[in-house]
């Protein structure tokens, strides 16, 4: 458990993309806990919309979404000037070996493989946090 | 019959003649015969001949005796007692022996040789007597001397006739054998001679043919068994030396030149009429020639090539039908392949979905146990407890279910490299601590000092590492469990280099039977010892331990004793061009990497001097090559001591290092810089494979720029936080 993070981490707001409810609802709620403000979206363009209007600090972003899948998502992403920035973490499926290549080569900055254990998810996502200016 | 010359006048004498074949020797006797001095008395009453322009049957009409063209015609002469048969066929011969009527003779063309001889010398003698007694006065006398003489010569004409004879007899017996050369060949076979007559047809041509010697031999019916209407067959093409334009009339292309014997012939022919149904025949037709290279006739041999035909057919019928098996095959095959694309696919994406939901699970369950929403009761957290271990369970089994289907079908995908087992097993071991400690086990490490790199997938080495410790983990109340790693001196001669790391893994749990050990390794067994508890699982592990070993080309065995414990080893090989990578010796530990030169080189970074320090060389050429292509330079180093030679030999601008080295580790490479006054200043970045304890996290806080996990950082990841890093401090 990490509870000890400073003010900067708290207020860090994450981006969820995730097209399972009840799957999505666990990280809101495990991210939640931790002190990150959150948003979520349940589809590819939803995430692009969002990251657009709410400008967060960090996106979670898993690969096998309807309408827009997380590869395209994450291209689109990177290949925005305003939106490049943010880091992108995709969550890849742990038995598909050809997932996490092909989500760095969509231009993911890492990746997090499923199942999401809550527990090490907030140490995981505090690699990627930039640091406050 | 062959008769002397006292025989031969009795027979000509009073004779009345009739003669078949009207050649020159019938001529020549005719001429002797109507000479006007010619003593005896015969009678020539006709001449048969099938050729109008036959010399001797010319000359009969010319002397007003009958002629015919039919020889038939000839027993209707009245008075006749005597045919003279010159035709030297056989088949005529055969043929008047058959129809003459019973009281005439018949001289066949042998026996007119005599004829011919008798006639000669009559006349001769006749000639001399006349002419002998004009000149001489003792006619008495010297008629007795010529009688006497005519006596001796006819005495030597009669030997020489009876020569003759003997050689016409072997002549005859030639004759007789060639015909049984002919008959007892089992090939059918027929002749015909110049006159396109059939002169043999032997039985094996009769029963092919369904045809009789006696219908078709002195006759030109050799067409019949085989066309509907006459026309000339092949024997008869050669005996008329037919031109290949005029053959082709015939034959079309199906005819050609036979390749065994000279001048004859070939085609091959469906035949309808013959036999049942038809027949295919291959027919030669070869020239027979006399010493003067004249064709005076033609052989022909016929083959019956139908059940070769028929089989060559179904051969073909057979070639047709499997391709056409073949094609359908291959049909099915894509059907298969494009089966086996939607398993995968459905394989993938069941394995998402079942994943999906027990991610829900186990992740509430980690909520509720943490307390997100409030308080929960002892009882609760028992029974939450409960539920996540079993949904752990479940997504074990999940993913042996999948790793065995995927290790079945090949489509387990390797991503091989060079791996240090060493590094690996330790961080295996590791994960696995706090379990060990739990149960109150001793956990031993020892490895070779010289342990070459293994080339293999490291994630499945790692997953069938983790496997059996987890048996030996599992099956081991008390005792210890060591872990060893060696070069294996498998199939290893003399001086030559390893070919395989051997790791093996021992416990001094409960043992398997002998009668188990063999079955241990196959998917789904049931020992016949039970698993106690619940620490059966599907009985898949070892199964895919196995599967994974061989796919890496390793192999894998167990040795136990009931109630001693037991020992799992496996090998992975060693690629010799891995070893030589990171020489045994000289070891190169660090290394200056040249800036690059061109465009690349000249990025942002260009200049900028960053230490990588790892003991993997996987990560330390990773992170070298993304930070090269930016421009940056790089310096490499294995170990902690090499890194700290490195930074004396000349300093970064900032180090990338490894927390968990051999010898000297991470740690204490920053307590060596940072009490270093020249050295202190260094940015350093951490990189780690586990976490990091509460107090080692304070123990780096303040003295390093950043703490990075690895292997959930991509290429770019990694670059940019040296790029935050550097920009933060304003290096660049």
């Amino acid at each position: 458990m990490v509870n000890n993070e400073n003010e900067r981490s708290r207020l860090a707001k994450i981006l969820v993309v995730e097209d399972d409810q009840d799957n999505r609802e666990m990280v809101v709620k495990a991210l939640n806990f931790h002190g990150y403000q959150v948003i979520e979206a349940v589809d590819g363009e939803e995430a692009i919309e969002k990251a657009r209007a709410e400008n967060p600090d960090l996106i979670l972003l898993d690969i096998y979404l309807p309408k827009m899948d997380g590869y395209e998502a994450a291209r689109r992403l990177k290949g925005d000037r305003d939106l490049r920035h943010i880091p992108v973490i995709a969550l890849t499926a742990h038995a598909m070996k050809g997932n996490r290549e092909e989500a760095l080569a969509a231009g993911c900055d890492g990746y997090i493989p499923k199942p999401i254990d809550v527990r090490e998810l907030p140490k995981q996502i505090e690699y990627f946090l930039k640091p406050n200016p | 019959m062959i008769v002397g010359a006292d025989k031969m006048r009795d027979i000509l004498h009073n004779a009345k003649v009739a003669i078949v074949g009207g050649g020159k020797v019938c001529e020549a006797i005719l001429k002797i015969v109507l000479g006007k001095d010619f003593p005896q008395k015969i009678d020539i009453l006709g001449v048969a001949d099938t050729n109008e322009q036959a010399k001797g049957l010319v000359y009969a009409r010319k002397k007003g005796i009958f002629t015919t063209l039919d020889y038939n015609d000839l027993y209707q002469l009245e008075g006749l007692n005597l045919i003279i048969e010159l035709t030297g066929d056989n088949g005529v011969l055969n043929q008047i022996k058959a129809t003459k009527p019973v009281d005439v003779c018949l001289i066949d063309h042998f026996e007119a040789m005599s004829v011919w001889d008798f006639l000669q010398i009559e006349e001769e003698r006749e000639r001399i007597k006349e002419g002998l007694r004009g000149y001489i006065r003792e006619p008495e006398e010297i008629e007795k001397q010529f009688d006497l003489f005519s006596q001796q010569l006819a005495k030597i004409v009669e030997e020489r006739t009876r020569h003759l004879q003997s050689v016409e007899r072997e002549i005859v017996e030639r004759e007789r054998a060639l015909s049984q050369i002919i008959e007892g060949n089992t090939i059918p076979t027929f002749v015909i001679n110049k006159d396109h007559i059939v002169t043999h047809w032997n039985r094996a041509c009769e029963k092919l043919t369904g045809c009789k010697a006696e219908e078709v031999v002195g006759t030109d019916k050799q067409w019949c068994p085989f066309r509907p209407e006459k026309r000339p067959i092949m024997a008869d093409v050669i005996v008329d030396e037919m031109e290949e334009k005029e053959i082709e009339k015939y034959y079309g292309h199906s005819w050609r030149k036979s390749a065994l014997i000279e001048g004859a012939y070939e085609a091959e022919e469906f035949f309808p009429h013959i036999g049942e149904g038809g027949k295919w025949l291959f027919f030669t037709a070869a020239p027979i020639r006399d010493a003067s290279g004249e064709t005076v006739g033609s052989i022909e041999t016929l083959w019956d090539t139908t059940e070769r035909r028929e089989a060559k057919e179904a051969l073909q019928r057979a070639h047709d039908e499997l391709e056409q098996k073949t094609a359908e095959l291959e049909q099915a095959n894509m059907q298969l392949k494009r089966f086996d694309e939607l398993k995968s696919t459905f394989l993938a994406n069941m394995s998402h979905e079942l994943r999906t939901p027990l991610n829900s699970i186990l992740g509430y369950t980690d909520l509720l146990l943490d307390r997100v929403d409030g308080h929960i009761s002892e009882e609760q957290e028992k029974s939450l407890t409960k539920i996540h271990k079993n949904a752990k369970h479940l997504l074990t089994l999940i993913n042996d279910v999948l790793d065995i289907s995927r290790i079945e079908s090949g489509r387990m995908e390797l991503d091989l490299k060079p791996v240090n087992v060493k590094h690996l097993i330790g961080e295996t071991v590791s994960a696995l601590d706090p379990l060990i400690g739990k149960k109150g086990l001793v956990l031993e490490t020892a490895f070779d000092e010289r342990l070459p790199l293994a080339y293999a997938d490291p994630d499945r080495v790692r997953q069938v590492v983790t496997n059996l410790l987890d048996n030996a983990i599992k099956f081991t109340s008390e005792g210890r469990i060591t872990v060893r790693a060696r070069a294996s001196d498998l199939g290893v001669k003399k001086d030559e280099p390893p070919k395989f790391v051997e790791v093996c893994i021992s416990d001094t749990g409960r043992g398997i039977r002998k009668r188990d050990q063999d079955r241990l390794f196959d998917k789904f067994k049931s020992l016949d010892t039970p698993p106690t508890g619940q620490d059966g699982g599907a009985g898949l592990g070892l199964s895919i331990c196995k599967g994974l070993v061989e796919m890496q080309k390793g192999d894998i065995w167990v040795k136990s004793k009931y109630g001693e414990g037991s020992r799992f080893c496996f090998t992975l090989p060693v690629k010799a061009e891995a070893i030589e990578q990171r020489g045994e010796s000289p070891r190169q530990d660090y290394e200056t990497v040249e800036v690059l030169e061109g465009e690349r080189a000249v990025g942002k970074a260009s200049g900028i001097q960053v230490l990588v320090v790892d003991d993997e060389p996987d990560h330390v050429e990773l992170i070298s090559k993304i930070l090269k292509g930016e421009g940056y330079r790089i310096e490499k180093a294995y170990d902690g001591e090499k890194a700290l030679e490195s930074v004396k030999h000349s300093k970064p601008d900032l180090i990338i290092l490894d927390l968990m080295m051999p010898n000297v580790s991470g740690f204490d490479v920053i307590d060596h810089l940072k009490a270093g006054e020249d050295t202190k200043e260094i940015p350093i970045i951490v990189v780690t494979g586990k976490d990091l304890t509460r107090e080692q996290i304070g123990s780096l806080n303040g003295r390093v720029e950043k703490i990075l996990k690895k292997g959930i950082l991509g290429g770019e990841g990694i670059l940019e936080q040296v790029r935050s890093t550097l920009d933060k401090l304003d290096v660049s």
